[in-house]
């Protein structure tokens, strides 16, 4: 029972701060007690309105704070016995029980809230989103149903939705008079006055909807003008539907506009040929003008490729003038170019050598700074590892104290399994009691059942005899006598084993009733009533005494 | 029709700062309580409200209102409810209605009695616009029957297998008529597989509700 209570006292820690986990569940004061259940009942129903502490005073508010929690407990789904006095006069017993069914009705999302040691964090987006999901669903899932005719009535509260969607379909032909009525011509005016249908006429048809083509209209007369792309494709579509007055019109002037619709015919009939006759003309010129175009790029190639050869002519034929001093001249030109080229080269040298040598330098100090850097590195090294170590050192000393305080849990799951073996082996022993038990009670009935027949047979047999023989007839009264005592002491035995059972099952009770200390409750209740009774002379007294001036005056 | 209604003058004649109202409409509210007398305002009002929230009423008729100035009373209509339309879409309130109108330089009863309409009759608007716009076709209604083919045009003889077709639909709130949704086809397999996909379905949403 210990550890039930430390369980249950670990728990009214995390609903309720002040109540210390160390405490005792035997030595809970009512004070406390109301405050663990109002703590448990508010995290269960939050929407519940219950007091949270035990007034000090008056009898009678103590009472009625109690009797609300136990209700409250009641509503939740406690089938135990509770009332007023589970409050005011607990006793281990059922309070045990009381908190037990308590924590298990706790809601989950809290105690994954509390291990992740976020406790005084408040909700993120995410969370509250999901809380909202879960509240709308609870509430879906609790509206009774309604026949889809009647949800736009019957879902009023939820702000429509009521599944009865209408389409946006506009009426992109929306006819309206104009905000300027000078602008109208007189057909139209008389048209809008006499026969054009109103807005709602013309969104009557169950394909288009009134706002949606309101809105429409609305939003093309602002926009119509800048986005004129749309604006000219609901004109195109518009054809169809808006011939009414220009058909009128051109019904009217049909008959005299016969002749000069022939004539302008004809001259459309003349302006189409010669139009294709330009056109052919113009391909086969346009296929001059390609032919001559690629004659004119072959031979711009033909000349590009012939300029450097003719330039090489032109030189050699400079050349080839006059040999013999060309010749002298070119030795001259070679032997003052080979001078020239052995001063380059000593120069080069010379700028070589001071180079080479800077190279080499930098070479060498390279290295060494190479060879520093390793240095460094292995220094670095050495410290990581020796940190590394220690950090070894003391996770291992922290793995060592965990597992030693690892222990205890070690140990209760080692007695849970105990005690689950237990209860098997007791599981067990039950089942082979009640084998035996069945067992016993089928050769008790085909024992009885023996009996029976075999007493029928004998019955028989000697009222047959009886007819006849004296004896037989006495044989035959004293066998009936044998089998009314016989029956009378097997219920005799029933009645015994009733009666042993039924002390038993007093004793339980007893026992139960014991663990309650009805005694110190009773003093307790006793203690009360005596002050109800203070109180209500307190009270007579001063009703006397108001009274008293009254009869007085 | 060649009056493509009021597209220059929405441009030039935009009087009003909010602009959301196009000229047609400014125009139809400047009839109100000036060429339309104060008694018709109201019930031309009146009738634009109920025609908008409930789109099949019947309505007594009222000769008078088309019998001097049809083409204004028309336009007023349309006005009305565009007023109405746009309100209830961007969310105002009464007292933002109003502002709104005053700006227009409006006659004042008809103010009063726009706004004061609006306001008595917000709510329901709001309900009418919410249900209007594009979205998936809810199901409420599902009809079913066991086919089997006879022959094909392919086969002589039938396949000998029965299937269950299954319609899903609901009904049109305006005409009440049946509207199919989607219509298909499956084996016994097939639909225990679709009927326990529907209990996970289920089962989560349970779930999301108690967890």
């Amino acid at each position: 029972m210990d550890e039930v209570d430390k369980i249950i006292m670990h728990q009214l820690h995390a609903v309720d701060p002040a109540i210390e986990p160390t405490e005792e569940l035997s030595g809970f004061t009512p004070e406390q007690v109301v405050r663990a259940v109002s703590g448990c009942l508010a995290e269960i129903r939050p929407d519940l309105q219950l007091p949270r502490t035990l007034p000090g005073g008056a009898m009678a508010l103590r009472f009625g704070v109690a009797s609300s929690l136990a209700q409250g407990c009641k509503d939740t789904g406690y089938r135990g016995d509770i009332g007023y006095q589970t409050f005011l006069y607990p006793n281990a017993v059922e309070l045990r029980r009381l908190l037990m069914f308590l924590i298990e009705q706790l809601p989950r999302e809290r105690q994954n809230a509390e291990d992740g040691a976020s406790k005084t964090k408040s909700l993120s987006h995410r969370e509250l989103l999901q809380r909202q999901i879960r509240k709308e669903l609870t509430q879906q899932l609790k509206t009774p149903w309604v026949p889809q005719f009647a949800r736009s009535v019957g879902n009023r509260k939820s702000l429509g939705c009521s599944s009865l969607g209408i389409e946006f379909r506009p009426n992109i032909n929306l006819n309206i008079p104009s905000a300027n009525p000078e602008e109208r011509s007189k057909e139209q005016q008389q048209y809008f006055d006499q026969q054009a249908p109103n807005v709602f006429q013309q969104t009557a048809s169950s394909r288009v909807d009134l706002i949606a083509s309101v809105l429409h209209k609305n939003e093309l007369d602002r926009w119509g003008q800048v986005v004129s792309d749309s604006a000219l494709l609901f004109v195109a579509s518009e054809e169809p539907a808006t011939p009414l007055i220009s058909a009128v019109k051109s019904a009217a002037s049909a008959d005299e506009e016969v002749s000069p619709l022939q004539e302008l015919s004809n001259e459309v009939q003349e302006l189409r040929i010669q139009c294709e006759t330009l056109l052919t003309e113009r391909k086969t010129h346009a296929a001059t003008v390609a032919a001559l175009k690629q004659r004119e790029t072959k031979a711009s190639e033909e000349i590009a490729r012939l300029q450097p050869m003719l330039k090489l002519h032109e030189r050699t034929c400079l050349v080839l003038a006059d040999s013999e001093e060309n010749l002298v001249k070119l030795e001259t030109l070679l032997k003052t170019t080979q001078t020239k080229r052995q001063t380059l080269t000593l120069q080069w040298q010379d700028y070589r050598k001071p180079l080479l040598e800077s190279l080499e330098k930098l070479k060498t100090a390279k290295e060494a700074q190479e060879v520093q850097g390793i240095r460094n590195n292995i220094e670095q090294l050495e410290q990581e590892l020796q940190a590394k170590t220690q950090q070894h050192n003391e996770l291992n000393a922290t793995l060592r104290n965990a597992s030693q305080s690892l222990a205890p849990r070690k140990e209760y799951t080692r007695r849970i399994h105990e005690f689950i073996g237990n209860i098997r082996k007791q599981r067990a022993d039950i089942y082979k009691v009640l084998d035996d038990t069945r067992q016993l009670q089928k050769q008790l009935n085909v024992v009885g059942a023996q009996l029976q027949r075999q007493f029928n047979y004998t019955d028989d047999l000697l009222f047959q005899s009886a007819k006849h023989d004296l004896h037989a007839k006495r044989a035959y009264k004293l066998l009936a006598q044998l089998h009314a005592n016989c029956s009378e002491l097997v219920e005799c035995v029933s009645l015994t084993g009733n009666v042993t059972k039924q002390i038993r099952e007093l004793e339980v009770q007893i026992d139960g009733e014991k663990l309650k200390n009805v005694l110190t409750s009773l003093q307790q209740i006793t203690g009360d009533i005596q002050k109800f009774e203070q109180h209500i002379q307190e009270l007579q007294g001063q009703i006397r005494a108001a009274e008293q001036p009254r009869a007085g005056s | 029709m060649a009056t493509s209604p009021g597209r220059s003058p929405a441009l030039d004649a935009d009087p009003e700062p909010s602009g959301l109202l196009s000229a047609t409409v400014v125009a139809g509210l400047k009839n109100l309580g000036g060429i339309i007398s104060p008694p018709l305002t109201k019930l031309l009002i009146a009738n634009s409200l109920k025609l908008t929230l409930h789109p099949d009423a019947t309505i007594a008729p009222v000769p008078e209102l088309y019998a001097s100035n049809a083409a204004c009373a028309k336009q007023s209509e349309y006005a009305v409810v565009t007023l109405y339309a746009l309100a209830t879409k961007h969310g105002w309130d009464g007292l933002q209605l109003r502002q709104q109108l005053e700006q227009l330089a409006l006659d004042a009863g008809a103010v009063d009695e726009l706004s004061r309409v609006f306001e008595d009759n917000r709510k329901e608007l709001i309900l009418r616009q919410l249900q209007l716009g594009h979205s998936f076709p809810h199901i409420t209604d599902i009809q079913w029957r066991i086919v089997c083919d006879v022959k094909s045009s392919t086969s002589d003889c039938s396949t000998g297998v029965a299937n269950f077709h299954i319609n899903l639909g609901n009904f049109r709130p305006s005409s009440g008529e049946r509207e199919t949704i989607v219509e298909f086809i499956c084996n016994a397999e097939e639909l225990q597989s679709l009927i326990n996909r529907l209990k996970e379905i289920e089962r989560h949403c349970h779930h999301m509700a108690v967890a």
